[in-house]
């Protein structure tokens, strides 16, 4: 029902996704024209558009409370130039400068660095969201799956899981997902793909690592029940005749050959080993793990990739860290958005509340 | 009316915390108290440098604890562990002493040598109270 | 009246200047040779280049809207996905260089000799375009950093390279503080700090063999524009970028005698606001620039540039051993499972509420927390 909505194609409505849709909206998308409309009606419509975008899976109430008039924005300083005046120069004379010939001046504007756009900073406070930081940090891909990766608990900040997607991210705050997660997340397909084709080292390293690491956990669990246990021959001969067990069936050289489908399915068959309901949680332990090697990113990801300056991102981790929030500055600002100032220009103007 | 030295449960839901407090015994748990000495956090944060145990924090006025003991106020068993744990009273073991009242011997012998805090003012402490 | 956005007419303050400057060439690791301040306007960010990748003309208006008034929409968006989309992948991977909605058919500039002339002298593309014919420079150059092409004010930031990360990491494994690093390679204080935190992390999963997605960051980064360590001259970005206080927002009158100087000190006092110099970041870049003015011999600059950073470091360290000893204070006692901190506390200042009525289930009270240490 919400998907019919979002990416619909007889009214385009840019959003903040990688679907396919979304990119055929985002190319025919024409700004709203201010033409033939009131100043209550330019600044009613290029808040409906705006918010279609930013955060359109929040109430108004809740943005509104979110919503701060002040803009952050930064400007580059000179240390040279700080070091040799004091300033005291630029309110001589009359207040405005010291008098500056014509010529002098216009080649002064001519270097003049493009103005700060501000109105774009309008929607700065839902920057500071986790679900948002997550999509913008390359995790997930769209929004609102960033915001089930929350929801979900896959998603921790500073280590300690956080549930809350509406979370507000403080400046130096560390969050991070399963690569594992990750990968399914911005990855062709849905689901388990990720999983798909395995290498044939790749299957004899899972198995392996499911072997070791299902020995090392009956001996450690057996030694933190009972030190009894241990001792006696008992469990000793039971881990030997499982290890002798599993090493048996691996050594079968029958069919590697099996090529694609889940990977649970492909290990199964190809080796005739059966996988334990846990499987997934011995894969990090082995060193030689290779089941990354075949992932594909979504399509149309190109589009999209790019991280904002206020992040820090390493993906070989998927861990990223909020620098600080997000600012303008000379010329560019740090949100990502398809609209021009002047259409932000209005939509902060309709939430400054003075209409 | 007797006086104790107990917790009282505060925080929320599934993540208590709590106040040791100095109380009559027969008033509410989380009535106003006569003093409140101290706080326990039962919940184990993890530690700083990531591979040790686990903490739990207990903030503790000794001297106020000491006093009160000195004028009879009897602990609960939780609040006992804490003020053992400061070294205030000797660690009351409850199995140990059931225990022993079997005439297990060497179980006896054996509860008598553990000390949680081998530790001069542990010593000390405990000696005042029991000369109080 | 509402408090108006900042005139995009003013002039900017005049201490900011649109040329690379370059710091003292002599000390090597306080202010590199190669240090810049200001980067130069890419060709990127004029308006009239901003669209400079697509010569073809864009879509007319009624293309569009046969897609919106034509009752079978999905069919049209099918279409187009057969004719656009497959363009949309333009193939990058020598040069990271983006592909940012590039929604026309891209006209990828061949190296010299890519292409065969015909008998009249044309050049004719060749039908299959090889990757070693496409002169990816100069589409690196003409590529608009502008992912929606509605808004020319976004550009995208290039990130860092994994070379670059390791050489951050391993200038500040080797001892040299935060600060120094950052002015060394050009990156910002936070981002040298984060980057960092990351390396750590990614070497504690490296000794206890978790597997890292190199995979997925090197397919990422093959995707964006990306900051290529030059061992000459590291660059990421401005490195004294001054917030904007919005204390300078609003106007204030005050009336100076035309006799008397007035000066960045004067301002922020009047303002009420600590001054330019020591707000910014990297603010002992100011100090260095005025020894340099003053004409100090190298040899003491060096040395006084040491004992700042040492006095820098000893306050740091005396600030964080203090903070070390405030919460390793009182008794530690271990149990088999954990350990209990024993702390000491006066009555009258420990303990929770008492008389005061719990609101934390109340409706319209935010439960979720607004830090996480």
């Amino acid at each position: 029902m919400a998907r019919a909505k979002l990416f619909a194609l007889k009214r385009p409505y840019p959003r903040q996704s990688w679907n396919k849709h979304n990119v055929y909206n985002i190319f025919r998308y024409r700004l709203p024209s201010t033409a033939g409309r009131t100043f209550f009606q330019q600044k009613f419509k290029a808040k409906q558009e705006t918010r279609r975008f930013h955060g359109e899976y929040l109430t108004e109430r809740k943005w509104n409370s979110m919503f701060r008039h002040t803009l952050r924005g930064v400007v580059r300083m000179n240390p040279a130039e700080m070091a040799a005046n004091d300033g005291s120069a630029a309110v001589a004379g009359r207040g405005s400068g010291v008098d500056v010939p014509t010529e002098v001046r216009r080649t002064v504007r001519r270097l003049h660095e493009p103005p700060i756009p501000f109105a774009q900073m309008a929607f700065a406070p839902l920057e500071r969201r986790l679900d948002t930081a997550v999509y913008r940090a390359l995790f997930a891909s769209s929004i609102r799956q960033a915001r089930m990766l929350c929801v979900h608990g896959k998603v921790a900040v500073n280590g300690v899981k956080m549930p809350h997607a509406g979370y507000m991210l403080n400046p130096g705050d560390m969050f991070s997902i399963d690569p594992m997660v990750v990968m399914k997340a911005i990855g062709q397909g849905a689901g388990s793909k990720v999983y798909t084709k395995l290498s044939d080292q790749a299957k004899s390293d899972l198995i392996t690592a499911i072997e070791t690491g299902q020995k090392e956990r009956k001996s450690s669990s057996y030694l933190k029940r009972d030190d009894k246990k241990v001792l006696s021959g008992n469990t000793k001969a039971e881990v030997e005749d499982n290890f002798v067990k599993t090493s048996s069936t691996t050594s079968n050289p029958e069919s590697s050959e099996k090529k694609e489908g889940d990977a649970e399915e492909a290990v199964e068959e190809s080796k005739g080993f059966k996988l334990p309901p846990d499987w997934r949680s011995y894969l990090p332990r082995h060193p030689r793990w290779k089941l990354y090697d075949t992932w594909q990113p979504r399509r149309f990801m190109n589009l999209f990739a790019f991280i904002p300056r206020y992040l820090e991102v390493n993906h070989n981790i998927c861990h990223a860290v909020y620098l600080r929030h997000p600012v303008a500055r000379s010329g560019s600002a740090e949100i990502p958005n398809p609209f021009n100032n002047e259409t932000m220009q209005l939509a902060y103007n309709w939430y400054l509340r003075r209409r | 009316m007797v006086v104790r030295l107990r917790l009282a449960r505060f925080g929320a839901r599934n993540r208590p915390l709590y106040n040791i407090v100095v109380a009559q015994a027969r008033t509410a748990r989380n009535s106003k108290p006569m003093e409140v000495i101290g706080t326990y956090d039962p919940i184990p944060k993890p530690s700083h440098d990531g591979d040790g145990k686990p903490f739990k924090d207990i903030q503790l006025d000794v001297t106020r604890a000491k006093y009160w003991l000195g004028v009879g106020a009897q602990p609960s068993d939780p609040v006992w562990r804490l003020l053992a744990m400061f070294g205030l009273i000797e660690p009351q073991w409850k199995i140990a002493r059931i225990e022993a009242q079997r005439e297990d011997k060497a179980v006896y012998e054996k509860v008598q040598k553990v000390k949680i805090i081998p530790d001069a003012a542990a010593k000390q402490a405990s000696s005042t109270t029991a000369n109080s | 009246m509402p408090p108006r956005l900042r005139p995009s007419g003013l002039p900017p303050p005049t201490n900011v200047i649109s040329e690379p400057f370059s710091s003292s060439p002599l000390l090597p690791y306080l202010l590199p040779l190669h240090h810049l301040y200001i980067t130069l306007p890419s060709s990127s960010s004029s308006p009239s280049s901003s669209r400079q990748f697509s010569t073809s003309t864009p879509t007319p208006a009624r293309v569009r809207t046969r897609f919106e008034k034509t009752p079978g929409t999905r069919n049209g968006f099918l279409d187009w996905l057969k004719k656009f989309a497959g363009r949309l992948n333009v193939p990058s991977p020598q040069n990271n260089i983006p592909v940012y909605m590039q929604y026309n058919k891209p006209p990828l500039p061949l190296l010299k000799g890519g292409g065969r002339p015909n008998a009249v002298g044309f050049v004719k593309r060749p039908r299959k375009m090889e990757p070693n014919l496409v002169d990816w420079e100069q589409v690196a150059k003409n590529a608009t950093m502008s992912p929606f092409p509605t808004n020319p004010t976004y550009k995208v930031h290039p990130a860092l390279s994994t070379e670059f990360r390791e050489q951050i990491y391993q200038r500040v494994r080797e001892g040299r503080s935060v600060r120094r690093v950052s002015a060394e390679v050009n990156c910002e204080l936070e981002r040298v700090a984060a980057v960092v935190r990351l390396k750590e992390i990614e070497r504690k999963w490296i000794e206890t063999n978790r597997p890292l997605a190199t995979v997925l960051q090197t397919r990422i980064h093959a995707m964006m524009p990306i900051s290529q360590w030059k061992p000459g001259q590291p660059h990421h970005e401005t490195i004294t970028d001054l917030r904007i206080h919005p204390a300078t927002n609003n106007q204030l009158f005050l009336s100076v005698p035309e006799s008397m100087p007035f000066n960045r000190q004067d301002a922020a006092k009047a303002l009420g606001i600590l001054p330019a110099d020591i707000r910014m970041p990297h603010s002992e870049l100011i100090g260095v620039e005025k020894m340099k003015l003053q004409r100090v011999p190298v040899e003491e600059m060096i040395a006084r540039e040491a004992q700042r950073e040492q006095d820098e470091i000893a306050a740091i360290n005396a600030k964080r051993e203090a903070v070390e000893k405030r919460r390793n204070a009182g008794k530690v006692v271990e149990t088999e499972r954990f350990r209990f901190r024993l702390r000491p506390a006066v009555v009258g200042q420990v303990g929770y509420r008492y008389g005061v009525p719990a609101e934390d289930r109340k409706r319209g009270i935010n439960k979720i927390p607004t830090r996480v240490d």
